[in-house]
């Protein structure tokens, strides 16, 4: 389980996170969704510690941290329970599929190569790239790349992954196999927060869409309930621009 | 007075039998321009606040003066310190003792030290942001990050102009030949003190120096060839 309480984010004069809170039990698929801009991609980058927050706590597991005061020590221990897929893949350039997945595991946990070999081909398999293992990033495509970044983060087994727009630098038509992927590992019951404008996905998979606009939660639910029978009138401004054609008055 | 072959090819065997001066000046100064040059360009990369701020110093100093001046600077309170502290000493030791290649060799070095700074600086700039963040968010150190991710990425794309500072160092080097030390260029332009066929030696320094630079050239393309598999396998 994580849970995140009242966590702030300042850029400069920017405020981004206006004290929001996250709670994720085990097994359950959180989507995010909200305009650009809202902060959607700080959230995740301040739960894995890429941004460190202003303000909030967090927990993971048996880890409590306070975001501003979090020693080395305790970014790692809940860097090595989190793990990220990025908008842009961000694969090791000057590594084989096979070495993407591997080095968290060898290099930062300390692994025996044979067993992390083991572990990262069963992934690739899982993500149905088992004959891309010795592919450099620079020879895929942009789904087999994100394909790679979910099995990164899959390899470390993390308490919770999370996912920054995994297709939205896709060509539509390599949308499909990522989204087909997640779904496989949503239905493994890993622990997913996900931000994605895919309403297909979230409406089959999501266990709960939460909305952020302006750096705060505005609603959160079941996905049916969000986006068929949105309470706030922000949400719907929202739903009516990305979902134009939906009619959910009725 | 002609082109004396004979001289010349005399020259050319003076000049070649110098030539491991010449390279032992480039070389060690691109060895230590690559070791401290990498410190100051990581401080500089990833920000260490007072190595950064040093490193930005050391680099617009050293870059703002002629290399001779820093070599005749270098030479003069070198020698002038060594005597002192000799004579304070009392030993009998005085600087026209030392072999004046090490002053030579920490000339070029503290000017490499500056260029190769830089070009690093850049080539590990080249390496996007999204590479460091992945690298932390599967759990990586700082300090792994820069050893597995980083710089094996970075160094292909320096390769180029390290190759380029080496032959501009062993270029340069021929300047210790104005505080006297015997390299490649001297050992040719002594061999012609006596009969002032200074043509033949210059000509013969420079075939050397091209020579060298050229094979340079050819051992950064195969080590360049062989770094960027990665990126080279993309376009095939
Ligand atoms: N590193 C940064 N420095 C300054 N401002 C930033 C930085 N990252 C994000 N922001 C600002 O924070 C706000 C929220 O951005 P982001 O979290 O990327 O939103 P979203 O992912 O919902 O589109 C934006 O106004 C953006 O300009
Ligand atoms: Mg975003």
């Amino acid at each position: 389980m994580i849970e995140i309480r009242d966590i702030h984010k300042t850029f400069g004069h920017n405020l981004v996170l206006k004290g929001v809170d996250l709670k994720v039990d085990k097994g359950e698929v959180v989507v995010i969704v909200g305009p650009s801009g809202s902060g959607k991609t700080t959230l995740l980058r301040c739960i894995n510690f890429l941004e460190r927050a202003d303000a909030g706590e967090i927990s993971i597991g048996d880890t409590h941290v306070a975001f501003r005061q979090a020693t080395a020590r305790q970014v790692s221990t809940i860097r090595k329970q989190t793990a990220m897929v990025f908008q842009n893949y961000n694969l090791f350039n000057n590594m084989t599929a096979l070495g993407n997945v591997m080095e968290g595991l060898v290099t930062a946990r300390k692994v025996p190569k044979k067993e992390a070999e083991a572990v990262s081909r069963a992934v690739l398999d899982q993500v149905g790239l088992a004959d891309k293992c010795d592919a450099y990033p620079s020879q895929l495509s942009g789904g087999q790349q994100q394909r790679v970044g979910i099995a990164r983060a899959l390899a470390l087994n993390p308490e919770v992954i999370l996912f920054d727009e995994p297709t939205s630098a896709l060509d539509p038509e390599l949308v499909g196999e990522v989204l087909s992927v997640m779904k496989a590992v949503a239905r493994k019951h890993i622990t997913m927060v996900v931000v994605t404008h895919e309403m297909s996905f979230a409406l089959e998979i999501a266990s709960r869409v939460i909305f952020m606009d302006g750096g705060v939660v505005v609603e959160e639910g079941a996905p049916q309930e969000i986006f068929l029978r949105p309470k706030e009138e922000r949400t719907r401004q929202f739903l009516r621009r990305i979902l134009p054609e939906t009619d959910y008055t009725i | 007075m002609g082109f004396d072959i004979s001289f010349f090819l005399v020259a050319l065997r003076e000049a070649i039998k110098y030539t491991p001066v010449t390279l032992f000046l480039a070389l060690s100064a691109l060895l230590v321009g690559i070791v401290v040059g990498l410190g100051l360009a990581v401080a500089r990369v990833f920000q260490l606040r007072v190595l950064a701020t040093l490193s930005r110093v050391y680099v617009v100093l050293i870059k703002g003066i002629p290399l001779v001046i820093i070599l005749l600077l270098l030479y003069m309170t070198m020698t002038r310190m060594f005597d002192d502290i000799a004579k304070a000493l009392h030993l009998t030791v005085r600087s026209k003792d030392i072999d004046l290649v090490w002053v030579a060799a920490l000339a070029l070095s503290l000017w490499s030290i500056a260029n190769i700074a830089e070009l690093l600086r850049g080539a590990l700039l080249s390496v996007g942001k999204g590479q460091y963040e992945a690298a932390y968010s599967v759990g990586l150190s700082r300090r792994q990050t820069l050893f597995r991710i980083i710089l094996p990425q970075a160094v292909p794309v320096s390769l180029p102009m390290l190759c380029n500072t080496l032959i501009g160092l062993i270029k340069w080097s021929s300047i210790a030949f104005v505080i006297s030390c015997v390299d490649l260029l001297n050992g040719a332009l002594i061999a012609a003190t006596d009969n002032y066929r200074f043509l033949e030696a210059y000509v013969a320094a420079a075939l050397v120096y091209w020579g060298l630079n050229l094979s340079v050239e050819q051992m950064s393309h195969q080590l360049e060839k062989r770094l960027t598999r990665y990126r080279k396998e993309a376009i095939h």
